[in-house]
């Protein structure tokens, strides 16, 4: 995977700007997803939370170091929604 | 057996900070959380940074100074948080806010800050957006925004680089005594870390975690919801709010009945707040649902969602066809007398408190500095009487 492969395509976070917040000293995947943005666009991680989780393993296990033992919460709405659909006024 | 210098409960921006710059100053650090970095109120938040409304005393000076380490702080940590100004446009609701805005103004224009009172038609000419019932007018003012995520991540990542150890994870379930002195931390992993300090830093848990010594802090939480829309072309360029937050006063409400009910007999309090904030990152953030109760919300509920929608369609109907993509909830600490508990305890001096703080995220570069200052024994350079953690009321 090269440094400039794009993992989340809704915020543009590349594989280097995961793998520097890895070396950094991060690991969970929701600290990853806080400090890189990956999977805080529009699709919050429906496209690339599978990829991220596999990537983050890999390293893992390439560097001797335990693996991480959560997924990324889910949060409200489960999918995007629009303001007045929310607010149950949608006509 | 290795032996920190200290040990730092919390890793949000209070721990994070302190952090940084207690192993700046070449102290062995190591940095604890029991879910990962800054699983709480500083990474759930606006980025909004609200300048204190008292007129002098320590909080007005904590904020003073911090604005001043913002404006390197970028380079020293060598990260860009987006830092920078965000004008607030407070629309008034009743006649009387008026009045609470003309001291408002007094107070920012002697420390030299913009402050503009605005009658109904120029309201409407800086937001024409905007759709209110009555149009009273507003207050149009500074106040400045940053990225809080970031923040905490070049906190964090230079913390790091300096040598604090990391600690994810890791629940601090009991302390290390000896006699009236703590001597470390023990986690529900089972890891046992020795310190000559311990700081707790643990925000609205901290109440909870010094328990565990017997010592009782007067502190409660707030649970603020948030919820986030997806990037569009028609960005804000102020936040846009009621003038008087409702949250405020729900809380002075909850301060009042605390006088007289114990916590386990708390009745819930709701507040319902309309403050809409365009991020660093070109999102609008809506907060916020906020209550105090004792209930362990863990996700926004479906009702607090609707409101804060109702809200957007109520004041701003342009954005109603936008989307939301995202919500949080987390809880943010109160003491009774809206001072934190900051200093060491009586009972075991090991142990320093750094909680309950009303302004963190303006404050935090300074309050890092300060509670460095106390663990290495320095004079704070502050006058923090009010904020002894030892003090009953």
């Amino acid at each position: 995977m090269r440094d400039d492969t794009i993992i989340c395509r809704c915020e543009e976070v590349t594989w280097g700007e995961v793998k520097a917040a890895l070396e950094a000293g991060l690991r969970d995947p929701g600290d990853l997803r806080k400090y890189t943005r990956i999977g805080m666009g529009t699709c919050q991680g429906r496209t690339c939370e599978r990829l991220l989780m596999r990537l983050v393993r890999e390293y893992c296990r390439e560097h001797g170091l335990p693996l991480p033992d959560n997924d990324i919460r889910t949060r409200t709405p489960l999918h995007a929604v629009t303001v007045e659909a929310a607010a149950g006024k949608e006509e | 057996m290795k032996i920190y210098d200290v040990i730092i409960i919390g890793s949000g921006l209070v721990g994070v900070s302190t952090a940084y710059e207690l192993s700046k100053a070449g102290r062995k650090v190591a940095l604890l959380d029991a879910g990962g970095l800054s699983a709480g109120a500083s990474a759930g938040n606006t980025g909004l940074l609200l300048f204190e409304d008292e007129t002098s005393g320590t909080a007005f000076d904590l904020c003073v100074d911090s604005l001043r380490i913002y404006k390197d702080l970028d380079r020293e940590l060598e990260m860009d948080f987006g830092f920078g100004p965000m004008n607030f446009l407070g629309f008034f609701c009743r006649e009387e806010e008026r009045e609470t805005a003309l001291r408002k103004q007094a107070i920012y224009q002697r420390n030299g800050f913009d402050f503009e009172l605005l009658d109904a038609a120029e309201l409407r000419k800086k937001e024409p957006r905007l759709c209110l019932e009555k149009e009273l007018g507003g207050a149009y003012y500074r106040q400045w925004i940053m990225d809080p995520l970031r923040l905490v991540f070049a906190y964090f990542r230079k913390a790091l680089l300096c040598g604090t150890e990391w600690f994810s994870h890791e629940k601090v379930v009991d302390f290390i005594r000896e006699g009236s002195h703590v001597r470390g931390v023990i986690t529900e992993k089972g890891t046992c870390l020795y310190g000559d300090n311990v700081v707790a830093a643990t925000g609205a848990w901290t109440g909870n975690l010094l328990r565990k010594l017997d010592v009782t802090l007067k502190q409660y939480y707030i649970q603020g919801a948030c919820m986030v829309m997806e990037r569009s072309r028609e960005v804000l360029r102020h936040t846009i709010s009621t003038f008087t937050s409702p949250r405020i006063t729900m809380q002075e409400a909850a301060a009042e009945i605390l006088r007289e009910t114990d916590w386990a007999d708390f009745p819930e309090q709701n507040a319902d707040e309309f403050i809409i904030v365009p991020d660093t990152n070109g999102n609008h953030l809506v907060a916020q649902r906020s209550c105090v109760s004792r209930r362990d919300i863990d996700k926004v509920p479906q009702e607090y969602l609707r409101d804060m929608a109702a809200n957007v369609c109520r004041y701003l109907p342009s954005l109603k066809h936008q989307r939301i993509i995202r919500s949080w909830i987390t809880p943010v600490p109160f003491v009774e007398d809206k001072k934190p508990f900051w200093g060491r305890l009586e009972a075991y001096p090991e142990v320093i408190a750094a909680s309950g703080f009303e302004s963190v995220l303006i404050m935090a570069p300074a309050i890092g500095r300060v509670t460095g200052r106390m663990v290495m024994g320095e004079p704070a350079g502050y006058d923090l009487t009010g904020c002894d953690p030892n003090r009953t009321f």
